[in-house]
């Protein structure tokens, strides 16, 4: 077996049963990796209507084809399963477990059940086993990876693990690895806490073997100096690296940045978290993902004040979650909460958005200090960081918080319900009023409100021309025109698919821009690293499978069109500030948008459900039946 | 002599790129466990990529009892005489800086042989973080930066126009 492993690991946490299934050709062909392997396993062994909390809701990991080799940035894994808070649970997270996985023999990781207590899984390549985690059940995120170094002896082991945010089942947690790197959203650590699994450490020593080794080499190195350009500017050499340094006045200016619970998408502060003191005064070093360039992530400590001693690592969500969203000025605050959200184990944009529901609440007088126990003013620091630990550890206000915004709104009442911004039960991170592509990307996006399914970068950084050559029409480049802007959500879904199925970088995708990796540079790596032959028609295609997968998954759990909208305030607040100043997205002409974007797809106009043609077309039989036989269209 | 330096420790972002063009280039497979080269990775935030010395009284040699190790003239790395190795794994505990492995599979040990000149490592880090020295290095270059305070300020009082 070239690139893959060719192994899947099954465990059934209930009785302690453990084994290896061969991956199978057509998982291969027709779903390549990843999140991709990772839907379809789901798909297939999911009954609908299974609490996310259930034992026998499955819980996947899934490493790619590339992961471990020459291809830059191939690192990543996906976690996979149904969501306590929205529906399909899926998230990408990068480091190096992903590579250490590959390296232990296998591909994905399928994991149903639930332990009698707490207890972490060994894989150190075929020697499998599940060890106690009494001792390690309540450390935190970080520490936990620390302490099963020691126990095993090895520090060069590798750990997904959760901290006492997923142990509490907060709706929101996350899965860990490193100091920082997470599977962020829609609440994968909840499921990982719901089953007693408080962490899986591998450790392998086999190699991943390569089909064409010369061709492959070639095609991988080229690439790597593709990326040289990119490298000079979002890596370690550029003054202001990574996503802080490049997104914060970027989004600012296209008045996407969350501001006060997305009252405005125009932070009038962000001078106070400007990214160039951060680099010169806090990052130490910038680290790197498994065989990635770039090396995009600041390393960093505080020095002074409060919070001297804090280390980790960030990036801009966790500006935008602590900073912008409830009006945090004070840089060190931000930088610790990241941090002890890191620690804690939830997924910062839905904290940090959570907090900013709350202050709202509050400065509306739907909620006071007597049902929070303090005051909660926007900007008030040292309340948001009472608020990260009382959330974890569902104390007092965090107890309702830690459902989510959805059901926190409910919870509350009093009209708390109206100011919820939530999509598919996943809170809303990005004010979305001036960019109607990236507006309709994260409103259809299957697993909840997200820019990582699409995000229309071309309706802000494209020329009017390469816009028309790319999606049809020259407004595609204008982020408030509704033009050519289907079509465009539909070609950053696939290539973010592809990202995800081959666990490489987005940033070095399509996602971003076509000129790193792109469906025929990806076919080139697959075909030359794997033997088998794949065309970038082929990977496309796929593509297009796993999103029609995720869409059958997500509609036989309820999801409809109705679901595909952002929240009203998109349409119905307009900005206050900023040079969007007086803009809303206009409902008529989203609808029409969004008729033309499910009929792209071939989906039903009015459900947004796959057609069972379209899915009989895409060799899914299978799921067409599944839909037939449950009379969901 | 010969080697693999670190630039600087800090540019090493821990992708591990090095690790996986070495085994790669040498073995044909993507394996961190059959690199000669690794990047040391100390969590947090710290990585470090150490590869062998090339010591021109290489301790691994001293201690291989067939003399399987020697010191090559051309490349002027010490490498392993395959057919001679008997995989005794004695060169391993030798190395004061734990720079040669035994081969997972195979019965010889893993260590750095420079690429026969042309260090792969070298060449695909993205970083910057290794360079191959072929002599005293960069002692020169260090030797006259350290002096360049010292000649600006004797070019100032005597009026000398530095041209470098």
């Amino acid at each position: 077996m070239y690139a893959w492993t060719g192994k899947i690991l099954w465990v059934d946490l209930s009785n302690g049963q453990i084994r290896q299934e061969p991956l199978t050709a057509a998982l291969q062909r027709g779903f390549i990796g990843g999140r991709g392997i990772n839907v379809k396993l789901l798909f297939d062994a999911f009954e609908p209507g299974t609490d996310a909390f259930d034992p026998a809701n499955p819980l996947l990991f899934g490493s790619g084809p590339l992961v471990g080799t020459l291809a830059p940035s191939g690192g990543r894994f996906n976690v996979t399963t149904r969501s306590p808070l929205g529906y399909l649970g899926d998230s990408s997270c990068g480091g190096h477990w992903g590579r250490e996985l590959k390296m232990a023999g296998y591909d994905h990781i399928m994991i149903v059940g639930k332990a009698e207590k707490p207890i972490y899984l060994w894989i150190q390549d075929d020697q499998v086993e599940l060890r106690d985690a009494g001792h390690l059940w309540g450390r935190d995120a970080w520490t936990t990876q620390v302490l099963i170094r020691e126990e095993l002896g090895d520090e060069d082991i590798q750990t997904v693990c959760i901290g006492p945010a997923g142990e509490n089942l907060v709706r929101f947690a996350n899965v860990r690895t490193g100091i920082k790197r997470s599977a962020g959203r829609t609440g994968t650590g909840a499921v990982m806490g719901s089953k007693n699994l408080k962490a899986i450490a591998v450790r392998g020593t086999q190699g991943i073997r390569i089909a064409q080794p010369e061709k492959f080499m070639k095609a991988a190195l080229e690439t790597a100096e593709r990326i040289e350009g990119f490298k000079q500017v979002f890596g370690a050499v550029a003054p202001q690296g990574g996503t802080y340094g490049q997104l914060l006045f970027r989004h600012n200016d296209a008045s996407m940045m969350a501001t006060r619970h997305q009252q405005s998408g125009y932070w009038e502060a962000a001078d106070a978290l400007d990214a160039k003191v951060f680099h010169e005064k806090y990052r130490k070093r910038m680290t790197a993902c498994s065989s990635c360039p770039v090396g995009c992530t600041p390393y960093f400590t505080i020095d002074e004040g409060p919070y001297k001693g804090t280390y980790g690592e960030i990036e801009y969500e966790a500006i935008a979650s602590f900073g912008s969203s409830p009006d945090i000025r004070d840089r060190d605050v931000v930088y610790k909460a990241a941090v002890r959200a890191d620690e804690l184990g939830f997924d910062c944009d839905s904290g940090g958005r959570l907090i900013s529901f709350a202050m709202e609440l509050y400065q509306r007088g739907i909620i006071s200090e007597e049902d929070v126990g303090f005051p909660l003013h926007w900007g008030d620091g040292e309340a948001m960081l009472k608020l990260l630990d009382m959330i974890a550890y569902r104390q007092g206000f965090g107890d309702v918080l830690a459902e989510g915004e959805l059901r926190a709104g409910k919870i509350i009442g009093r009209g708390a319900e109206d100011y919820v911004l939530t999509m598919k039960g996943v809170e809303q991170h990005e004010p979305l009023r001036s960019v109607v592509g990236h507006a309709l990307g994260q409103s259809t996006s299957t697993r909840g409100a997200d820019h990582l399914r699409s995000s229309h970068h071309a309706e802000r950084d494209s020329s009017p021309e390469d816009a028309e050559k790319m999606f049809g029409s020259k407004k595609a480049a204008d982020p408030l025109a509704y033009e050519g802007k289907a079509p465009g959500v539909i070609y950053y879904e696939y290539n973010a698919a592809l990202a995800d199925m081959m666990e490489t970088c987005k940033f070095l995708s399509p996602w971003l821009s076509p000129h790193f990796m792109n469906p025929e540079v990806w076919a080139e790596l697959l075909t030359t690293a794997s033997g088998i032959e794949f065309s970038a028609e082929d990977l496309l295609e796929a593509a297009e499978r796993v999103i029609n997968v995720e869409r059958v998954f997500i509609a036989r759990e309820g999801v409809g069109r109705e679901d595909d909208y952002p929240p009203r305030r998109e349409f119905e607040d307009p900005y206050p500030s900023g040079p969007f100043k007086g803009q809303v997205l206009d409902r008529a002409k989203y609808d029409q948008m969004l008729d033309e974007y499910y009929r792209l797809h071939s989906w039903d106009v009015e459900t947004g459900i796959p057609t069972l043609e379209k899915l009989r077309e895409l060799g899914l039989e299978d799921v067409a039946a599944d839909l037939e036989r449950r009379k969901i269209q | 002599m010969s080697r693999i330096r670190v630039t600087d420790a800090n540019l090493c972002g821990g992708c591990d790129y090095c690790e996986v063009i070495c085994s790669f280039y040498h073995h044909g497979v993507c394996n961190p466990e059959k690199s000669a080269i690794r990047a040391v990775r100390m969590e947090p935030g710290i990585d470090i990529p150490s590869v062998c010395h090339q010591c021109q009284k290489a301790p691994c040699a001293e201690a291989c009892p067939v003399q399987a190790l020697y010191w090559d003239e051309r490349t002027e790395a010490v490498l392993v005489d395959e057919k001679t190795c008997i995989g005794c794994g004695e060169c391993v505990p030798a190395c004061p800086f734990g720079e040669i492995f035994m081969h997972p599979e195979v019965a010889v040990p893993i260590k750095c042989d420079l690429c026969g000149g042309d260090p792969k490592c070298v060449k695909y880090c993205f970083k910057g973080a290794l360079e191959f020295d072929t002599g005293n290095g960069s002692a020169k270059e260090r030797q006259r930066e350290y002096l360049k305070p010292t000649a600006e300020k004797i070019a100032r009082t005597a009026g000398i126009q530095i041209m470098y």
